[in-house]
């Protein structure tokens, strides 16, 4: 465990693999693969729409079907997609793309650099407002220089606009399909293309999701045919499917059965370190909890040790920061030590020695999340905090989030899970905790002055040297002065598979790439 | 008469063995702080998932909280929410079915047209969204399953009470110009009490079904209230790591349900004058 | 015959006056029920990384800016001309959302009843034939198990014996139909017991009756006045059994469609009130709705049919 522990430190996404010994045995015959990979999630795609989208298991098919200008490989270094060249000028806002040429869309539509500003004029249309409208506002905006090449003008340096452009939701949409489909862009299999490794053949709604792979895609031809997504909704069915052969690879796998099925070595278990962390958020304008002594006190009562290694099987890593170690600007300021004298210290300190009563909501949306808040709240007990658990269902619970003033938010300490989708310290931060006159994103009204400042001069420091010092002060001010949150544990992706299967990349954007995947017989 | 349908009753083996079952569990409900090894909610970090041992004959939880213990409060918690939540469909099935019975005309009407709907609408989700909309807990589940079986209780006590009202000594108590409110309690009720009765028992295994299907659904009791509905759901995600965290639960709602339902045929042979 | 049909026609017309005002009530139910359950789907659909203005497109997208009655006579009249409206969550039209799977669900429902249908009537059968006596007690007891298992959980135990240690099912999807037998069996198995027991209990009552006794009496073997006589007249009360039965199937599906990973209307609904998809609720619980009314409508009217009293 600590080997990895200290690889994923060093910044890479490590998979490991545990392999059961049948896949030890001899090496697949050339004309021994199958031509269909099926793989299994807990839901369908909601839309296939990258712009428009923000949960996980769309991203998980879109990523396959589309592609962006620069994206992030395997090890999540930046590297070119659609463009093969890219560099900024001096005055840090006038991003210049070369875009690769002889690309075409799945509907033919060649791709070129009008294509990239007919998408972009998409994203940043203020009347239609897509879901991932706020991810690009920066974007001041975009130049066609010839066919194959398009600038882009940001109102203002931004530090992480490479992240930005690497994320899956500025990828390159059809904009022939685009325009024939409006709204209407991706909720279908014919209104759906993207320049990917993989085109959309059929999409029944709940049942299946087929992707066919594009023959000299510029990447290569993958080397199976066809993918299926096959959403299995509940979890016990999802791991049996995948144990009586029915699928191939599945996702989400509860750990306790990820621990099981490693033991046994009759499936292939892999895991990526990835960008999600659990947390609880604290809600700061409810006293006690303005006191960033009770929250220190708390973040000290909790042992996320034990968290880790009984409830997880030890499938994450206690955090060591409020980013994870892949994301950029990220630093290592240690795992908060389990300490009830401290704890219990702190809290005489501010004033409540025999603690106090409060409560904690959740939501089975998370993973485990009714767990944690069990385990949290006999955690909380140990230092005199009564902490009952108040469980929602997701929307009831997003409605504590959206734009509410303090005054009628009851919550108190609330589950919360981060994983900020462009891997970088800015979106990571800023949106969370940076002071807000109401909850829309920072949903504990969080507000620290040094901290506000700080994530400013960050946003717009481009020097990465610069960059990292002042994202490594301010994830010190938010994680360990004056926390924002009760950090848990980082969260590792989690992939089973067949052990016929090889190839597969679960990414830490907590998506699965399956460009290299085959099947054998 | 009484005397009868006892000696009817107890020469049901099936539903007598059901009864007993029935009193055993009430009475490890009632007993549970004394019966229970541990206490149900004390969570243990150490001792996650334990497969049985003498300390914890089932076995222990996620959480290393003791199953057996947990199972024994679950009683409580399960055969609580069944015995509310039906005893208040009963007053209120009860009484509206009377209301319609003895109304006829235009409050009948109204009655059935109603019922139909709450008939009509799929049960699970309305329980759902009576749960959704309450928020989730105890109270909300029982009302979720009164809102489940009042439509059947209220029917069954309409068409019971109908034949009971066309009765000879209901008509003449009529004429003889007896309170309504009397002739109900008196002549109407007692007449159609053996089927209400039985479709009760009936009813409150499906009351412990329905607690779980929503449970299920991530809709349930809040926790670490240890419902069996909810032992069962959270168990299943280690069904295979952990088997009896899943078992326990999940043959303690079967042989309670089933009991109810034999229990509850038995009462129906046994009272009906006709058997 | 000719009498029974044409009873069959009056029944179906009686049927029909009782059944819209069943169905209106529902539409007001529904729309009641989903404004009353907390949640704004503007706020659902945008997902957390979304602004507030992205919220507030998509709410005047949808229409939920408008009064509650404005939004309610726009439901009726849409719904009235087959428009459903669209689906907040997938952004296709509801009707097409719930006719793609639809089919899976009324499959499941029907293959479901014929399996109770015929496991329940010879139990019930049995269990009347031997009545008391240990066959009754086991038969009656046995079919009764798996009503009183929850349903997730049954579905779960017959997928790890039958899929996985027996290797003999597929586990989960609708590829063939070898996929259907476990859900079918399932759902099957839940409703068996009830009609297991009205069988018997209708059964009993019957052979109580003169005619039978007067069977009997004559000499007609027993056999045969079960058969002849006292199944004949049974299956009036197990007909209308079937029918109640059947909303239990329809709403019995969604458990079992989580389970196994079947695409039907049942899962789609509670995906739908997570989500606050009101259309797509509005629209599930009125197809739903009208299907279970049509169905009790047509066994109503068949036992009508059915009952020798009746037609005699």
């Amino acid at each position: 465990m600590g080997d990895d522990v200290t690889a994923v430190r060093a910044g890479a996404a490590l998979v490991l693999a545990a392999l059961a010994a049948a896949c030890s045995g001899a090496p697949p015959s050339p004309g021994g693969l199958r031509d269909t990979l099926i793989f299994s999630a807990p839901a369908d795609a909601t839309t296939l729409d990258p712009h428009n989208t923000t949960d996980t298991e769309s991203d998980q098919v879109i990523q396959m079907v589309f592609e962006t200008l620069i994206g992030f490989d395997d090890d999540m270094r930046i590297v070119g997609r659609l463009a093969e060249r890219w560099e900024v000028a001096d005055d840090g806002v006038t991003w210049t793309f070369h875009l690769r040429p002889g690309v075409t869309f799945h509907d033919g539509t060649p791709f070129d650099a009008d294509a990239v500003r007919r998408n972009f004029a998409r994203v940043l249309d203020p009347d239609q407002r897509h879901k991932r409208f706020q991810l690009f506002e920066m974007i001041d905006r975009v130049e066609v220089v010839d066919p194959e090449t398009v600038r882009l003008i940001t109102a203002y340096p931004f530090g992480a606009f490479e992240p930005t452009m690497a994320h899956i939701s500025a990828a390159i949409v059809s904009p022939a399909v685009a325009e024939r489909f409006g709204a209407a862009f991706g909720t279908t299999a014919e209104a759906t293309a993207g320049t990917g490794p993989y085109r959309v053949a059929a999409w029944r709604k709940d049942q299946e999701i087929t992707l066919e792979r594009v023959d000299d895609h510029w990447r290569g031809t993958p080397p199976t045919r066809r993918i299926i997504y096959r959403p299995i909704a509940e979890n016990a069915a999802r791991v049996m499917a995948l144990e009586a052969g029915d699928v191939d690879v599945i996702s989400r796998v509860p750990p306790p059965d990820m621990r099981r099925m490693e033991q046994a070595g009759h499936v292939t278990v892999l895991r990526t370190a990835s960008i999600g962390a659990q947390q609880f958020r604290f809600n700061v304008t409810k006293p006690p909890f303005h006191d960033p002594r009770v929250r220190r006190a708390i973040a000290h009562a909790v042992d996320r040790r034990a968290i880790v290694d009984t409830l997880l099987a030890g499938f994450a890593t206690p955090s060591t920061s409020a980013l994870t170690p892949i994301m950029r600007g990220y630093a290592n300021l240690g795992e908060i030590p389990y300490d009830l004298a401290r704890a219990r210290a702190l809290l005489r300190e501010a004033g409540y020695p025999n603690g106090f009563r409060t409560k904690i909501a959740t939501t089975p949306r998370y993973p485990m999340g009714v767990e944690l808040a069990e385990v949290l709240a006999s955690q909380l007990k140990q230092i005199g905090i009564e902490a009952p658990i108040e469980v929602y269902d997701w929307g009831t619970m997003v409605q504590f989030w959206q734009g509410l003033p303090p005054e009628k938010n009851p919550q108190e300490i609330f589950i919360m899970g981060a994983g900020a989708s462009t891997a970088d310290a800015d979106w990571g931060l800023r949106p969370i905790f940076q002071s807000a006159p109401t909850n829309e994103n920072n949903y504990g009204y969080y507000s620290n002055a040094e901290f506000d400042r700080v994530i400013q001069a960050a946003m717009r420091e481009t020097d990465a040297d610069a960059r990292q010092a002042l994202y490594r002060r301010a994830q010190e001010i938010v994680y360990l002065e004056d926390p924002g949150a009760i950090w848990l544990f980082d969260n590792y992706y989690l992939v089973a598979t067949r052990t016929a299967v090889e190839g597969v990349t679960p990414s830490a954007l907590g998506t699965v790439t399956f460009t290299r995947a085959t099947v054998r017989d | 008469m009484r005397g009868t349908a006892l000696a009817r009753f107890a020469a049901n083996r099936a539903a007598v063995v059901a009864a007993g079952v029935l009193v055993t569990v009430t009475a490890a409900a009632v007993l549970a702080p004394w019966l229970a090894p541990h206490d149900p909610l004390a969570v243990d970090l150490m001792n996650t998932l334990a497969p049985p041992s003498a300390a914890h004959p089932l076995g222990t939880d996620h959480l290393g909280r003791d199953t057996l213990s947990r199972l024994l409060f679950g009683a409580r918690v399960s055969l609580g929410i069944a015995v509310t939540s039906i005893g208040a469909a009963l007053v209120l099935g009860v009484g509206l079915g009377l209301l319609a019975a003895w109304h006829r005309g235009l409050v009948d009407a109204a009655f059935v047209r109603v019922m139909d709907v709450l008939l009509a609408f799929p049960d699970l989700l309305l329980a759902i969204a009576v749960v959704t909309i309450l928020g989730r807990s105890q109270a909300s589940t029982i009302v979720a399953v009164v809102v489940f079986s009042l439509p059947t209780l209220a029917r069954v006590t309409r068409a019971a009470a109908l034949g009971a009202v066309a009765h000879d000594f209901v008509l003449a108590a009529r004429a003889a110009g007896a309170s309504s409110r009397w002739i109900l309690a008196r002549h109407v009720l007692p007449a159609c009490l053996t089927p209400i009765v039985a479709q009760a028992t009936v009813m409150l295994g499906s009351a412990i079904l329905l607690a779980s299907g929503l449970s299920f659904l991530g809709l349930g009791v809040q926790p670490p209230d240890p419902e069996w509905g909810a032992m069962l759901s959270r168990g299943r995600d280690m069904l295979r790591a952990a088997p009896l965290g899943a078992v326990a639960p999940g043959v303690a709602i079967t042989i309670v349900a089933l009991s109810f339902s034999i229990a509850g045929d038995g009462l129906r042979d046994a009272l009906d004058p006709k058997g | 015959m000719a009498g029974a049909a044409g009873l069959l026609a009056r029944s179906l017309a009686a049927a029909a006056g009782r059944t819209l005002p069943v169905l209106a009530g529902i539409s007001l139910l529904v729309f009641l029920i989903v404004h009353a359950i907390p949640g704004d789907p503007a706020v659902i659909a945008a997902g957390l990384e979304a602004g507030p203005e992205t919220v507030e497109r998509i709410r005047r997208d949808l229409g939920l800016d408008r009064p509650l009655p404005v939004q309610f006579a726009s439901f009726v009249t849409r719904a009235l001309q087959g428009d459903l409206g669209i689906s907040i969550r997938t952004g296709l039209p509801v009707a097409q959302e719930i006719a793609d799977r639809l089919p899976f669900t009324l499959l499941l429902a029907a293959a479901g009843a014929v399996v109770a249908t015929v496991t329940g009537l010879s139990a019930g059968l049995l269990a009347a034939v031997f009545r008391n006596r240990w066959v009754d007690h086991l038969v009656m007891s046995l079919t009764l198990v798996a009503v009183s298992t929850p349903s997730y959980w049954l579905a779960l135990m017959l997928m790890l014996t039958f899929s996985l240690q027996l290797g003999l099912l597929p586990s989960i999807g609708i590829g063939t139909p070898a996929h259907f037998i476990l859900p079918i069996a399932t759902l099957g198995l839940q409703s068996a017991g009830l009609v297991g027991r009205m069988t018997r209990a209708t059964l009993l009552d019957v052979l109580k009756e003169d005619y039978v006794r007067t069977a009997r009496a004559n000499g007609v073997p027993a056999a045969r006045v079960l058969w002849r006589h006292a199944l004949p007249n049974a299956l009036v009360p197990i007909t209308a059994v079937i029918g109640l039965r059947f909303g239990g199937l329809l709403a019995g599906t969604v458990l079992v469609e989580s389970v196994f990973a079947i695409p039907g209307v049942g899962r789609m609904m509670v995906d739908a009130v997570l989500a606050r998809d009101f259309p797509m609720v509005q629209g599930g619980v009125l197809v739903v709705a009208s299907l279970y009314v049509v169905v009790n409508a047509v066994t109503d009217a068949m036992a009508g049919v059915l009952d020798p009293r009746v037609r005699a």
